[in-house]
């Protein structure tokens, strides 16, 4: 198992990370929304798995963002390439094993999913053409 | 000390009420993804056997993750090779005829995923037939 160049926490710094709401999940949830203590809204993001645990990216995120996401505006990266991120081990009943706070940019680029990718297999990424291209395009 | 509501038919490892009353004796083709090809049974253990998959739902975790179509299997494959690149799921396609005899299964997932959990005995790993590999992403 990796391991993460962050900065170690407490387990309990964030609070309880227990599901909220399900985004998607195969076998176990493998995205969903959680909160810290203080009410902040997380999205939480499986990385990989380690012996009995299971190791997450959770990031900040907002009621937009997760919008957009469940929508098909933003991809998967775009919703997690988030300032403030941590690392978080998961054992049994989603108690916390392990918390490090680290940098997005240190996370292994094999583990998390590349641009184009969407929150679930029907949603398709959305390609924006710029104006100026459909202007210069219409002459 | 088995429970009187698990069947005798099953793995005395299983979980009570595993599998759930309303899970199928299916006959037909499944589908399962998976590391290796010939089939070996470390890829037909159950997360419960391996001791992963700590937040799964206990019942599925007894059991093993199929599909009844190839169009499911593969579209939900890609999607998870994708989106989850460092979960190491199997990337070849193995698939076997079912019989009553082999076990139950129950659609537990979208896109069409099922949990099978085979009778006790039953060589989980055995008669399978190679598909295909997704490539990689």
């Amino acid at each position: 198992m990796w391991e993460p160049e962050g900065k170690r926490q407490v387990e309990s710094a964030l609070g309880d990370l227990k599901p909220e709401e399900i985004l998607f999940e195969f076998e176990e949830p493998l995205t969903f929304v959680c909160s810290d203590s203080d009410g902040q809204k997380l999205l939480a993001h499986s990385l990989c798995d380690g012996d009995g645990f299971n190791r997450y990216l959770v990031v900040v995120t907002s009621v937009r963002i997760l919008d957009d996401l469940k929508a098909g505006r933003i991809d998967l990266v775009g919703a997690l390439k988030q300032p403030r991120c941590w690392l978080v081990d998961f054992v049994e009943n989603w108690a916390i094993k392990n918390l490090w706070i680290i940098s997005f940019d240190k996370i292994p680029k094999a583990m998390i999913p590349k641009s184009g990718v969407m929150l679930l297999p029907d949603l398709q990424p959305l390609f924006r053409v710029r104006w100026s291209y459909l202007k210069r395009s219409s002459r | 000390m088995s429970s009187p509501l698990r069947s005798e038919n099953y793995p005395d490892w299983y979980v009570e009420n595993c599998p759930p009353a309303d899970a199928l004796n299916v006959e037909g083709t499944i589908y399962r993804f998976v590391e290796s090809f010939p089939t070996i049974a470390n890829d037909f253990l159950s997360y419960h056997e391996m001791g992963q998959r700590p937040n799964g739902k206990p019942c599925e975790r007894c059991g093993l993750s199929v599909f009844h179509s190839i169009d499911d299997i593969r579209n939900s494959l890609r999607h998870l090779l994708k989106a989850y690149p460092g979960k190491q799921y199997g990337d070849k396609i193995v698939r076997r005829e079912l019989s009553v005899s082999d076990g139950k299964t129950k659609q537990t997932g979208k896109h069409g995923h099922h949990t099978w959990w085979a009778y006790k005995g039953v060589t989980r790993h055995e008669l399978f037939e190679f598909v295909e590999q997704l490539p990689n992403h």
